[in-house]
Parts: C-alpha cells; sequence; structure tokens
C-alpha cells in the first residue's frame, strides 16, 4: 500500500486513487442503501462501541448517533472506505459519550460488559468466557480497544495505529500488553481456583 | 508439565483463539428498525423545512407585491376623517362630485405607479375650467 490513508474522507470529485475499485464500489453501494450499510457494519461497530463504553445503553445510543449521522450525510462525502469510516465516527462518539461521564461524575465510568455475550455460550465453557469478560474489564481502555479491533474486526496494527492517531509500533506493543496482561489474570484465576 | 507463565508465541496464539472463539454480543433487532426509521424521519423532515420557507417567500411576495398592485393595501389605509371632510368639502364646493373619488385617493396613489384615471382627471379639470372661463366671458 502506498502513503496514502485507507481511513481518509475524500471528496467526491477527486476519487480516482489508491485504494481498490472493488472496495470504492462496495462502499458505495452501502452508502445508497441504508439498511445493507447497518447490516454489515452495526456489529462491528456495536461490539467496538462496547470495547470503549461498557455499557449496553451508552453503546446503542452511541451506535444511533454514528448511523444516523452517517445516513443523512450520504451523498455529500465520498467514502473510500465505509468500515473505517464508521469505526472512526463510533470512536469520536464514544470519545464523546466518556468525556459526558467525566464531567456529570457518574458512577459508572468502569465498564460492566465487554463485547463477549456470556449468556449465549454453551455451558461448558460459560465459565471460562464469564472469566475472560471480567478479565477484559480489567484491561486499560487503550489495550482494550485494541485486543477488540485487532480480535474481533481483523484490522492491522497500521490500520489501528490510523485509527486511533498512534504510531503502529504503539498499537502493537499495547496489543501484546494486553494480551500478557489478559493471560496472567487467567492462569492466576485458575491457579487461584484450584 | 508445560509452564503457564512462559510468555512465547504460541501461547499468544492460543490465547487469542480463546478470545476468537467465544460467542460476541449482536445489537437487537429492535435497535435497528429505530436507527432506520430515526435515519429516515430526519431525512424526510428536511423537505418540509424548506417548503415552509419557500411558503413564507410566496406569501410575503404576494402581501408586498401583489396586494398591493391589486390596490389592497390602498384600499386598507386610513385616513383622519378631519381631512377626508375638508377634502370632500372643497371639492363639493368646487362642484366636482364626479371626481371624488379618484381625487380623494391620490395622497397614496405616490406609492404606486400612477393610474390612468388621475392623468385623465388633471386634465378633465383644466378642460372645465377653461371651458368655465369662456363660458362667463360669455
Amino acid at each position: 500500500m502506498g502513503a496514502e490513508s485507507l481511513w481518509e474522507l475524500i471528496p467526491r470529485r477527486a476519487s480516482a486513487r489508491s485504494v481498490g475499485r472493488a472496495e470504492r464500489e462496495r462502499s458505495s453501494v452501502m452508502e445508497s442503501d441504508p439498511s445493507a450499510a447497518y447490516d454489515a457494519h452495526a456489529g462491528a461497530l456495536y461490539r467496538y462501541l462496547l470495547a470503549l463504553l461498557g455499557e449496553v445503553e451508552d453503546a446503542e445510543d452511541a451506535l444511533q448517533e454514528v448511523f444516523v449521522a452517517f445516513l443523512r450525510r450520504r451523498g455529500m462525502t465520498q467514502v473510500r472506505n465505509l468500515r473505517a469510516y464508521l469505526l472512526r465516527a463510533a470512536r469520536m462518539q464514544a470519545l464523546m459519550t466518556l468525556r459526558r461521564r467525566r464531567r456529570h461524575r457518574r458512577e459508572r465510568e468502569a465498564a460492566r460488559i465487554s463485547w463477549i455475550d456470556t449468556d449465549s455460550c454453551p455451558l461448558a465453557d460459560r465459565a471460562l468466557a464469564v472469566d475472560v469478560d471480567r478479565t477484559l474489564l480489567t484491561l486499560p481502555l487503550e489495550q482494550r480497544e485494541v485486543i477488540a479491533l485487532k480480535l474481533n474486526e481483523g484490522l492491522t496494527f497500521r490500520e489501528i495505529a490510523e485509527l486511533l492517531d498512534i504510531p503502529a509500533n504503539t498499537a502493537a506493543s499495547r496489543y501484546r500488553l494486553a494480551l500478557k496482561r489478559l493471560r496472567t489474570q487467567l492462569e492466576g484465576g485458575e491457579e487461584d481456583a484450584r | 508439565m508445560r509452564d503457564r507463565r512462559s510468555h512465547s508465541s504460541g501461547d499468544d496464539e492460543k490465547l487469542e483463539g480463546l478470545l476468537r472463539g467465544l460467542p460476541r454480543r449482536e445489537p437487537s433487532p429492535a435497535l435497528r428498525g429505530r436507527v432506520l426509521s430515526r435515519a429516515a424521519r430526519r431525512r424526510s423532515r428536511a423537505a418540509p423545512a424548506w417548503a415552509l420557507a419557500g411558503l413564507h417567500l410566496l406569501i410575503a411576495a404576494d402581501v408586498l407585491v401583489v396586494r398591493h398592485q391589486d390596490h389592497a393595501l390602498w384600499a386598507a389605509a386610513a385616513r383622519p376623517p378631519m381631512a377626508v371632510a375638508a377634502q370632500t368639502k372643497q371639492q363639493t364646493e368646487e362642484g366636482f362630485e364626479d371626481l371624488l373619488v379618484v381625487t380623494r385617493a391620490w395622497p397614496l396613489h405616490s406609492l404606486r405607479p400612477q393610474p390612468e384615471a388621475t392623468a385623465g382627471a388633471s386634465s378633465y379639470l383644466s378642460l372645465r375650467r377653461e371651458l368655465l372661463k369662456e363660458i362667463q366671458e360669455g
């Protein structure tokens, strides 16, 4: 890939470069069909918002705001990579929510749930899923979001770095630190249980 | 037994596999309906806003231009009763009762293009004065 960013928003008339034609066409079809865009991206956005906000209500509110704003602006800009655009918008919305929480000094600043659906887990794995869920919630926000983007959405470190405006090495080191912390806590939990 | 605290890449891969394999939350179907209907509602609201602005412009144009030219504004303008009475008396004395309506209207005629009736009236008055003078002179 060249120097051009996958995550960039570009004016409609300057759409000729870099990203593959198929990706542009796919984005443009989704842009023109709101329900297709929602079906394709809502899950990823929701899980990312849960990773950032740790609350179902706040994540749903943020998801609504992101999609309504996007659907209202349809046609005003050409989005080169719709998923990247929506993830960035979701992040901005989540940061606004977090700022509002801090301003109002709400008690529920700490995340309560992660993106793991423990209820739909088979019984045999449920205890493990609950452990993982709780452990994810102990991670710092910046590590939790890198884990969510890498494991849930399969983004590369470069894409994560562009989304978060950090160097790719920082994204990679946050990921490794998060994995290390998760492993330590999960192993500690198992040992404690014995 | 394997050392579980060793931080090998194999352990990382195992943990990654575990995290990927767990079921993930999905947004509720009700949320989908809410988002799409809210987006549609907001888009459809934009048109009436423009339509309302256009309607206001049309009404303003009608009031200021069309109705004014159609004498509605002129007809609605109030005049002090004393001024009307004095003017009427003067014109009656001069014997031009047939021109009363046109003459009454002249102060407001300056707001709009001069009607033909007014121009005609002034030439008619001067003609009539000349005729009266000729009759008196005999």
